[in-house]
C-alpha cells in the first residue's frame, strides 16, 4: 500500500518539467489564490489538454498551446500546475 | 410619446478581440480619451448619431474575466454594475471562441443586457467553420451578429440590434446551466441575501450569491458590515465543506469548471470546426521570429529600428519645429522695442511653447510604432523573449521596451509604460527610466569628456557611463521590488495573440490619442514651469550692473573710434560679461550660490550649480548656461571648443570634477517636461516627490563617492 502511494507521487509531474513538443493534461492547479484565479480564468483548469510549444530563448517563460490559443507563463507559475503526460 | 433617444453603450470583451478597432469604426473621429477615476486604466468614449438615436459609446478595457484581481477587471465590472449601460456589446473573437465566451458567461451571470459581436468573422469564414446560428443564440440567450472591423461589415446590423435591445424589441434571456447541486446552492444563498431588502433593491442577488461562493473579495467587503453576513458566513462554510467532499474542489474551482463545461457543451452542439493539424500562419511566423536562436536578435533589431525611427527620423520634424519657433520669435521680436517685454515674449513664451511642441514628433512616432507592435501581436512576444532578464530584477518583459525608449527621451518612455498592466511594474519602471541616459544629456557628456579626457579614451568613458546608468536602473528596480512593492508579484500569464496586420486607421488613432493626451495634459504645466525658470534666470536685474556696463561700453565707443574691429570685439566681450554677471545676480544665480555648500563636497562650484538648475528646463541647457557664465557666446559654433579650453584651465575643475559631474547629470532628476509627464503617469504626488528626491540624492551620493575616490588619484 505504502509502496503504491510512493510510486504515484513519483508520477506527479509539473507543467514546468515538460519539454518542447510534449503534450499533457492538467490534473490540478495548486497556486496562491490570486494566481490560481488568473490561471483558471484563462482556461487552465483540471482536465484541459495542452501542448508545450517552446521555451523562450533564455529558458523562461514557456509557451503552451491550450484551447486553440498560445499562452506564455513563467516557470514559477508553471510550477503550480500538476499534469500528466499524454502521447 | 416622448422617448429618451440617448443610449449608453459599453464595449466589453477579451484583449486582442479587435474591440478597439470595432470601436474606432463605430465611433469614428468623435472620441474622448480619459482615465477611470483613480486608476491609470484608459477610458475611451465616443458619440455617434444613428437612426435618430444618440449612442454614447464607451470602450471598456479588455479583460479575460470579471473577477476582482486586476484594475481592468474591477473597472469593467464596476462600470457595468454602477453605471448600468443600456446595452453592452460583448466583442468576441470568432477565431478564439472558447476563451472569449468565458467572459460572455460572466456577463450572463450579471444579467446585463448585451448582444454579441462575433468579430473577425471573416477569418473563420475562410476556415470553413460552420455555425448553427439559431442554436448558438438560443444557448447564449442573445443575438449574435457577425462583424469584421477589417472588411467593415456587420456594423449597421450591430447598431440595429443595440437599438432593438434598448427599445425592448429584443429581450435577452440568459440562462447559464450549472450542475444542479451548484444551482441549488446559488438559489439558497440568493434567498438568504434577499432578506436584506436594501441589498435586494440595489443589487442582483443571484450574481452576489455566485460571487460570494467564488470568494470574491469586493463582494465580501460589500457584505461584511451587514446583519445578513452572519447567516451568509455559516452557509458558505457549510457549502465549502460539502463541495470539497462531493466534487473534490472548492466552490471557486467548481464554478469556473461549470462555466467552461457550459461553453464546451454549447460549442459542441452549435459549431462545427474543420479538422486541421496544419500549423497556422502565426505558428510558422513564430518559428522564425522567436525561436531559440533568432529570438533575441530579432527583438534587438526591432528595438534598434524603433530607436532609429523615433529619434533619428523624429529629429527631422523636430528641427523644423525648432526653426519655425526661432523664426517666429525673431519676427515677433522685431516688432517689440522694449527689451524686457521682448525677452519675456520671445525667450520666455515663444521658446517655452516651442519646448513643449518639440516633443511631439518623438511621441507620435513612438506610439505609431508601439501601436504597430501591439496591434501586430509582436509586443507580447518581445516580452516573452526578454522576460527572463527583466524578471531577474523583478520587472516584466514589457518594461524593456519602455527602458530602451528612455535612451531617447524620458517623456515618451514614461508614456509607454501604459502597456504594463500591473501597477507595481508600472511605477517601478517609471522610477528607473530616468537612469537610462536620454539624448539631451549627450551634449553635456561630450563637453566634459572632451575637456578632461584624451580623445582615444572618450568613447570608452561615454560607453561606461551609459552602462552604469543601466546597471543603476536595474539595481534600483530590484530594490523597489523588494522594499516598496514587496509581495506585489504579478503572475506572468500572457496570451501570445495571432499575428495580424494592424489597420492604418488603428495605428493613426493610437498615435493621435497619445499626441492629444500629451498636449492636453502635460503641455500647460511644462509651459508654466519653463516660464518660472525663465523668470528665475532673468529676474531680478541689477541696475548697478547695467549702469556699470553702460559706462564701460560708452568708454569703449569713445576710446576705440579709430579701430572698428577691436571696438566690436570689445563690445561683444562686454555684453557677455554683463550677461554672466546678471545671471549671477538673478534668483537662479542666488539659489546656485546658496546651494554651493551642498554641492561643494562633490566638487561643484556655484557655476555648475546654476547650470544644473537651468538644466531642469532641458538637459542640454547645462552647456549653454556654462557658456554664458564663462562669458562665452552660446550660439558661437566654436564655443564648444573654447568652452572646453576654459573649463580645463579653471583651476578648481579637474578629471575628478568631470567624472562627478557626468555621473550627477546621468542620475539627477530629469527635466521639467519629463517630471510633469511622470506625475501624469504615476497619478500621485507622493510618487513624484519620491522620484525627485530619490534620483537627486542617489546622484549626489554616487557623485560624492566617485569624487572622493578619484580625487585621491588626481594631483
Amino acid at each position: 500500500m505504502h509502496k503504491i502511494q510512493a510510486k504515484k507521487n513519483e508520477e506527479k509531474r509539473k507543467l514546468s518539467q515538460l519539454n518542447r513538443g510534449q503534450c499533457g493534461k492538467i490534473v490540478s492547479v495548486k497556486a496562491p489564490l490570486g494566481i490560481r484565479r488568473r490561471l483558471m480564468d484563462i482556461g487552465l483548469i483540471r482536465g484541459v489538454e495542452f501542448e508545450v510549444i517552446r521555451k523562450a530563448p533564455l529558458g523562461d517563460p514557456i509557451e503552451i498551446k491550450v484551447h486553440g490559443f498560445l499562452l506564455s507563463l513563467r516557470i514559477n507559475e508553471a510550477d503550480f500546475i500538476e499534469i500528466e503526460i499524454i502521447d | 410619446m416622448v422617448r429618451n433617444s440617448i443610449i449608453s453603450v459599453a464595449l466589453a470583451g477579451n484583449p486582442n478581440s479587435g474591440k478597439t478597432s470595432l470601436f474606432n469604426l463605430i465611433a469614428g473621429a468623435n472620441q474622448k480619451v480619459g482615465n477611470f477615476a483613480g486608476v491609470t486604466v484608459e477610458k475611451i468614449e465616443g458619440i455617434v448619431k444613428y437612426k435618430g438615436y444618440t449612442l454614447k459609446i464607451i470602450d471598456l478595457p479588455g479583460t479575460y474575466s470579471l473577477s476582482a484581481y486586476s484594475p481592468e477587471e474591477i473597472v469593467t465590472r464596476e462600470f457595468i454594475i454602477e453605471n448600468k449601460p443600456d446595452v453592452v456589446i460583448n466583442v468576441v473573437d470568432a477565431s478564439n471562441l472558447e476563451r472569449n465566451l468565458y467572459f460572455t458567461t460572466q456577463l450572463m451571470e450579471l444579467q446585463t443586457k448585451f448582444v454579441i459581436a462575433l468579430n473577425m468573422f471573416d477569418e473563420i469564414e475562410k476556415n470553413k467553420v460552420v455555425i448553427k446560428w439559431d442554436l448558438l443564440e438560443q444557448l447564449f440567450g442573445t443575438h449574435i451578429i457577425p462583424t469584421s472591423a477589417k472588411s467593415k461589415t456587420g456594423i449597421n446590423e450591430l447598431l440595429d440590434h443595440v437599438i432593438d435591445v434598448f427599445e425592448e424589441r429584443i429581450n435577452p434571456q440568459f440562462k447559464l446551466f450549472y450542475q444542479s447541486e451548484i444551482e441549488n446552492r446559488f438559489e439558497a444563498l440568493r434567498q438568504i441575501l434577499s432578506t436584506d431588502k436594501e441589498l435586494d433593491n440595489k443589487y442582483n442577488t443571484h450574481w452576489l450569491a455566485i460571487k460570494l461562493l467564488e470568494n470574491d473579495k469586493i463582494v465580501y467587503r460589500l457584505l461584511k458590515e451587514r446583519p445578513v453576513w452572519i447567516k451568509v458566513i455559516s452557509f458558505l462554510s457549510e457549502t465549502n465543506k460539502f463541495l470539497e467532499n462531493t466534487y473534490g474542489g472548492d466552490p471557486e474551482l467548481i464554478i469556473t469548471e461549470n462555466r467552461h463545461a457550459f461553453i464546451k457543451g454549447a460549442l459542441k452542439e452549435a459549431v462545427i470546426f474543420p479538422v486541421t493539424s496544419k500549423r497556422n500562419f502565426t505558428e510558422i511566423l513564430d518559428i522564425v521570429l522567436i525561436n531559440r536562436i533568432t529570438g533575441i536578435p530579432v527583438f534587438l533589431f526591432f528595438m534598434w529600428f524603433m530607436f532609429q525611427l523615433v529619434f533619428k527620423v523624429g529629429e527631422i520634424p523636430m528641427r523644423w519645429i525648432e526653426s519655425v519657433f526661432v523664426w517666429f520669435g525673431m519676427m515677433v521680436g522685431d516688432h517689440i522695442s522694449n527689451a524686457l517685454i521682448k525677452s519675456l515674449i520671445v525667450d520666455g513664451m515663444i521658446s517655452g511653447v516651442g519646448g513643449v511642441v518639440v516633443f511631439l514628433p518623438n511621441i507620435m512616432l513612438l506610439f505609431l510604432f508601439l501601436a504597430f507592435l501591439e496591434g501586430s501581436g509582436y509586443m507580447s512576444r518581445a516580452a516573452f523573449v526578454i522576460d527572463k532578464v527583466m524578471h531577474v530584477f523583478g520587472l516584466h518583459g514589457k518594461s524593456a521596451i519602455s527602458l530602451i525608449t528612455g535612451f531617447g527621451c524620458s517623456v515618451p518612455a514614461f508614456m509607454s509604460t501604459r502597456t504594463l498592466k500591473s501597477n507595481s511594474d508600472r511605477i517601478t519602471t517609471l522610477l528607473i527610466i530616468p537612469f537610462m541616459s536620454c539624448g539631451a544629456k549627450l551634449p553635456v557628456y561630450i563637453l566634459f569628456i572632451g575637456a578632461f579626457f584624451k580623445p582615444e579614451m572618450s568613447g570608452n568613458v561615454l560607453f561606461s557611463l551609459y552602462l552604469f546608468g543601466i546597471l543603476m536602473a536595474l539595481l534600483s528596480a530590484k530594490l523597489f521590488k523588494t522594499t516598496l512593492f514587496k509581495g506585489h508579484s504579478e503572475p506572468f500569464v500572457m496570451e501570445l495573440p495571432k499575428y495580424r496586420l494592424p489597420s492604418l486607421r488603428y495605428l493613426l488613432f493610437q498615435m493621435w490619442h497619445k499626441a492629444a493626451s500629451y498636449m492636453r495634459k502635460a503641455a500647460t504645466i511644462i509651459l508654466l514651469a519653463s516660464m518660472i525658470i525663465w523668470m528665475g534666470t532673468n529676474f531680478p536685474k541689477s541696475d548697478e550692473i547695467t549702469r556699470n556696463y553702460n559706462a564701460l561700453k560708452l568708454k569703449a565707443e569713445q576710446e576705440m573710434t579709430n579701430n572698428p574691429d577691436q571696438k566690436k570685439d570689445e563690445l561683444l566681450q562686454l555684453e557677455k560679461s554683463e550677461a554672466a554677471e546678471q545671471i549671477e545676480y538673478s534668483f537662479v544665480g542666488k539659489i546656485g550660490k546658496t546651494i554651493e555648500p551642498v554641492i561643494k563636497p562633490i566638487g561643484f562650484d556655484w557655476r555648475i550649480g546654476i547650470s544644473l538648475l537651468t538644466g531642469l528646463v532641458a538637459k542640454e541647457i547645462v552647456v549653454s548656461t556654462l557658456a554664458t557664465l564663462f562669458s562665452l557666446g552660446e550660439d558661437d559654433p566654436a564655443s564648444g571648443v573654447s568652452l572646453q579650453k576654459k573649463l580645463r584651465s579653471e583651476s578648481n575643475y579637474n578629471v575628478a570634477t568631470a567624472i562627478a559631474l557626468l555621473l550627477f547629470v546621468l542620475l539627477y532628476v530629469p527635466c521639467i517636461a519629463a517630471t510633469t509627464v511622470f506625475y501624469r503617469e504615476s497619478k500621485k504626488w507622493s510618487f513624484t516627490l519620491f522620484y525627485i528626491i530619490y534620483s537627486t540624492s542617489f546622484a549626489w551620493i554616487v557623485a560624492f563617492i566617485s569624487y572622493r575616490i578619484t580625487s585621491l588619484f588626481v594631483i
